[in-house]
């Protein structure tokens, strides 16, 4: 994993494609065998969620040249921090068929939408830029994150009974879609443009770091029990505060921008 | 055609999107939110939005198959999801082995079952109800630490172990008891999680509690050191428990016994075994009724009996054979078993004792899944659409 990602943190630095590559297909083989030493998908705790997220992460810096150093950054720095065990799972995981196409879908729809965050800052930043591959990043993330959501809620019926039922997993995954689809429709309607969008995405970016993280972290309760772990709350909270001072700032630029 | 354009707009769906979103936020913490009136409209007001955002678009053209598969899916799931929580079941089963038993519970519903002679009815615990004139007012439910717990039975000792650790309060007074058969079992709350222990031991006198590595912490206390409550949520017993005013805590039934003075004023007591509390005097009275109280989860008659035949170990995997109707069914905790329409799942296992959740949908899922389906589908192709 360190080997990945040195690799994946030279190719920000040097920003050349074929390290992009190879930290994108190291990353993959390091899942594979995963998934061969622990005879199931490796997607049942935070860390080995991380390492999914990461590896969308590396794949994106493939796909949108613009922001590939920050996808490729953020995906060494999640592979750095995230722990891994090898314990059995629990009774109500061992499923291979939901962990795969419910779980998966999940977090590729997180590698997504954090990568679309991560974009909607570079593309503030910079002042003439295309707002398409957002546009194209949050649809795709949102369109995962509701797939899997209600995927999930097939699982819940066939593992407890109910299709839904607020769980804080549940309910922020629905708060999470909820803020894309604000965003999106506002967007495809009209209603704001690409600096609206972008402002979205970073906000809903937020929720999402709660709903895969901070549920797991700092909440801890509700059926998703098998997923907690222990992180320092603080980084969290610092996160927040940078994140909604980064777009006060853009904000008030853009508004006095208007005033003159 | 001004209202329907305005409750199928665009600015109502993003104000009842983000108000939505906004409460659901809430309720992480105050979870009573999402059974509130408030949460409850605004869903409604996801159902009609949804549905005259498409009726608006009549006559429909090709570009909109997308959006209307979305919608149509997603008004499915909403009258699936309303269909079984209004007429549907979802309750816990618990289950002595070989004793049949047919009444499950909503954990997550008190009531108060109110029994006389002939009658026996069943009012929210949260709400105010009458009796023989006097209007009663619900108290403060004090809350149970809602975790999920195991237990194994060593004669002598009841070792319980938490789905994580068990945290405790470091004041006794916050300790809320339990009956379980003939041990007292107490439910732990924290204001420590740092500092909580991993398993807590009961004995018939005393409670030992331990950490993580098996040693015994100090807090160890005899149980004639009980706290001061009242009407407590039971946990694996569903009884009701008192403290008495000499700080002794009662387990077992209530009794409220009304009396009626010759001027028409009620004398109310309250009898908790042998003692009897005066909650209003009025003097001199006759009696006028009894009444047994108890608080519980609201029950829910199932239309058959299930009998818990054994149970056993599969390395940490725990099953269990239940009969209903002479058919037998294996549980496990990684699979759950059918009945008929029901669906049955193992939530808590224990060698003479399992609890079962038992779920019934009126619409058999047909309804969720078509919607689901058809929301997938209607997502992937709006993915193609261009902005419009």
């Amino acid at each position: 994993m360190l080997m990945i990602a040195f690799l994946a943190l030279l190719g920000a630095l040097l920003h050349k494609k074929p390290l992009y590559l190879a930290s994108f297909l190291l990353s993959v083989g390091f899942i594979i065998y995963r998934v061969i030493l622990l005879g199931r998908p490796p997607v049942a705790t935070l860390g080995e969620s991380a390492l999914f997220v990461s590896m969308i992460l590396l794949g994106l810096a493939l796909y949108v040249k613009e922001a590939a150093r920050l996808f490729s950054l953020l995906g060494a720095f999640l592979l750095v921090i995230t722990p891994l065990s090898n314990d059995p799972l629990q009774p109500v995981l061992r499923s291979p068929w939901w962990l795969i196409i419910h779980v998966i879908t999940i977090v590729t729809s997180y590698g997504l939408l954090l990568g679309a965050s991560l974009l909607a800052h570079l593309l503030l930043l910079k002042k003439s830029a295309s707002f398409k591959p957002l546009e194209r990043l949050l649809s795709w993330g949102t369109a995962l994150l509701i797939i899997g959501t209600m995927l999930g809620g097939i699982w819940a019926s066939q593992s407890w009974g109910r299709f839904w039922d607020w769980d804080p997993k549940e309910s922020w995954a629905f708060i999470s879609a909820s803020l894309y689809l604000v965003g999106l429709h506002a967007y495809r309607f009209g209603k704001i443009g690409g600096f609206g969008l972008a402002l979205f995405a970073i906000t809903a970016g937020a929720s999402i770091t709660f709903t895969w993280y901070g549920l797991n972290t700092i909440v801890t309760k509700g059926l998703h029990s098998y997923g907690f772990a222990e992180a320092p709350l603080e980084a969290f909270l610092g996160f927040l505060l940078f994140e909604l001072l980064f777009c006060s700032f853009f904000l008030t630029k853009k508004l006095f921008a208007k005033k003159e | 055609m001004f209202i329907i354009d305005a409750l199928g707009g665009l600015w109502f769906a993003l104000i009842l999107i983000l108000s939505a979103a906004f409460v659901a936020a809430l309720g992480t913490w105050w979870p009573d939110l999402y059974s509130s009136f408030l949460f409850k409209s605004l869903l409604a007001g996801f159902f009609v939005n949804i549905l005259l955002a498409a009726v608006r678009r009549y006559p429909f053209k090709k570009r909109h198959v997308g959006f209307l598969l979305t919608h149509a899916g997603l008004l499915l799931i909403i009258t699936a999801l309303f269909i079984k929580a209004t007429w549907g079941v979802q309750a816990t089963l618990p289950l002595d082995r070989d004793k049949p038993a047919h009444i499950a519970y909503c954990p997550e519903e008190l009531v108060l079952e109110i029994k006389d002679k002939k009658t026996c009815r069943y009012v929210k615990a949260n709400a105010p109800f009458t009796l023989d004139g006097l209007e009663f007012y619900p108290g403060a439910l004090i809350p149970h630490a809602k975790v999920q717990l195991q237990l194994w039975h060593d004669n002598s000792k009841v070792t319980v172990l938490g789905v994580g650790s068990i945290p405790f309060f470091e004041n006794i007074r916050d300790v809320e008891p339990l009956k379980k058969g003939s041990w007292q079992i107490l439910a732990l709350d924290c204001d420590r999680p740092e500092g909580a222990p991993n398993s807590v031991i009961f004995t018939k006198k005393s409670i030992f509690v331990t950490d993580s590595q098996g040693q015994l912490c100090e807090h160890s206390y005899a149980l004639d050191q009980a706290p001061l409550f009242a009407f407590d949520e039971g946990f694996a017993g569903y009884g009701t428990s008192l403290v008495l005013p000499g700080g002794e805590i009662f387990f077992g039934p209530l009794y409220l016994h009304i009396e009626a003075s010759p001027d028409g004023e009620r004398a109310l007591f309250l009898q908790a075994g042998t003692q009897t509390i005066a909650l209003h005097e009025a003097a001199p009275a006759q009696p006028l009724a009894s009444y047994l109280i108890k608080l519980m989860p609201r029950p829910v008659v199932l239309p058959f009996a299930v009998t818990l035949k054994t149970t056993w170990l599969e390395g940490d995997l725990p099953h269990a054979i239940i009969t209903i109707d002479k058919e037998t069914i294996d549980l496990s905790a990684a699979q759950g078993g059918v009945f008929g329409d029901y669906q049955l799942f193992l939530s808590f296992f224990d060698k003479e004792q399992i609890s079962l959740v038992v779920a019934h949908d009126p619409s058999g899922y047909k309804l969720l899944y078509v919607g689901i389906f058809f929301v997938g589908i209607g997502v992937l192709i709006l993915l193609g659409v261009r902005r419009c």
